[in-house]
């Protein structure tokens, strides 16, 4: 098997061999889906090096029940509900929802103008900071519908319950995502005015 | 309204991202026009997306998934190598299905060998059978005996009924295909109790009073 073969397969052809054993055909899966399920994981735990472990074992674990997929539904969706899965599992087991962590881990662009560089770096990390303190779920649905692109009825068949829910949840995030934004900004003014305040104050 | 307002703006990110039905799409665009908060509500809400959309996660770079890549080839091998783990046989049941299966059929056994109030009842039973219906003096006593119809339950706080609001817009608004196939539980859930008495008293009252509250509805819906 020729490797030009697999690259012009599709999903289905893909996964029919990966169930049958062949791991090139699942790697070839893992290579066309990698960067969405580590971003994923990524915006859920605010933590490249644990985003990297989760997404590993979300497609270790696709990988071992691959058998049990039927493609009823498109392989993305299931294997977003697998990284899903594992996030909170992780969250959960780590007992930090919604905790701050340290935004510095995750990549910050890089431009040519340091001024420029400096602007987004901050406009980033309120962002993230923002991020940071919506509920796992709502980060989920963010990025799910933001990035990724899902429909509500995808985003419904990830994180379960319905297509209205998974629109009530989107309006909710950005709401919230909004409100957060905001008191970072106030937040940020406010350390600005009193330039003797050291450390990061915490909102919690 | 403050009620259609926050009933519409549910449906505001969906109409931003044009991935809301028709329906919805053209009641938003119709408020929006007339609603400066929804409006600005709208504008606050297209910023918070935008902002999420240019502040992507960064690449890691071709050595991070060069790395990654290697990591997960090597368990992926040690995956495939592993036993498969023993398909159970279609003939096995799990135990306690087993066990719950053998105590049903246990008590079935001894109820049915056990003496009860059916074998001794048979035979009138079989005589009653035998009987004539009732005549209808007797049937209309039965009927006077029962007791007077409940009077129909009050409309819940959180009604689960599909109200097709089809019939509130004007024709242009409206099409064969505008019946309402979302969940109304998570907005209503979202409203305090006086919005929810105020929202269902007037569906009520439209009900009842028909075309005028229709008309008038069409009117204030724009």
């Amino acid at each position: 098997m020729k490797a030009g073969e697999l690259d012009s397969m599709t999903d289905s052809q893909l996964v029919t061999r990966a169930q049958n054993g062949e791991v090139p055909a699942f790697e070839e899966l893992v290579k066309k889906y990698q960067r969405d399920i580590y971003n994923l994981a990524c915006r859920i735990v605010a933590d490249a090096e644990e985003a990297r472990d989760m997404a590993q074992q979300a497609f270790l674990q696709a990988f071992i029940h691959i058998k049990s997929f039927r493609q009823q539904s498109q392989f993305k969706t299931w294997l977003f509900r697998i990284a899903i899965n594992q996030c909170y599992n992780f969250l959960k087991g780590r007992k930090k929802f919604g905790e701050p962590t340290e935004t510095e881990n995750l990549h910050l662009v890089e431009d040519d103008s340091p001024e420029t560089e400096m602007v987004a770096q901050d406009e980033r990390r309120r962002l993230y900071a923002a991020l940071e303190r919506l509920p796992a779920k709502q980060r989920a649905v963010l990025t799910l519908k933001v990035e990724q692109g899902l429909s509500y009825d995808e985003i419904s068949e990830v994180l379960g319950g319905t297509a209205g829910a998974a629109r009530v949840n989107y309006c909710q995030a950005l709401k919230t995502l909004r409100k957060y934004l905001k008191s970072e900004d106030e937040h940020e003014v406010a350390v600005q005015t009193t330039p003797t305040v050291a450390t990061r104050v915490s909102r919690r | 309204m403050k009620w259609r307002c926050k009933l519409l703006q549910r449906w505001l990110p969906g109409y931003l991202d044009g991935d809301a039905p028709a329906f919805w799409r053209r009641r938003v665009q119709a408020h929006l026009e007339h609603c400066p908060a929804c409006r600005q509500e709208a504008e606050a809400l297209k910023e918070v997306a935008a902002a999420l959309k240019v502040a992507p996660v960064e690449d890691p770079g071709p050595a991070f998934w060069q790395e990654f890549n290697r990591e997960l080839h090597l368990k992926l091998v040690q995956a495939n190598q592993a036993p498969p783990e023993r398909e159970r046989p279609w003939f096995r049941i799990p135990y306690f299905a087993a066990a719950a299966a053998s105590l049903a059929v246990l008590v079935v056994v001894i109820a049915y060998q056990m003496p009860g109030p059916h074998q001794t009842a048979t035979a009138p039973q079989m005589a009653k059978e035998a009987q004539p219906a009732p005549e209808p003096a007797k049937a209309q006593k039965l009927e006077m005996a029962k007791p007077p119809a409940a009077p129909p339950p009050a409309l819940p706080a959180e009604t689960s009924e599909k109200v097709s609001f089809a019939s509130l817009g004007d024709e242009d608004l409206d099409s064969e295909d505008d019946v309402l196939t979302w969940d109304p539980d998570p907005v209503l859930a979202d409203l305090t109790d006086k919005e929810r008495e105020t929202l269902l008293k007037k569906l009520k009252q439209q009900e009842e009073d028909g075309s005028w509250l229709r008309k008038s509805y069409s009117a204030s819906w724009a």
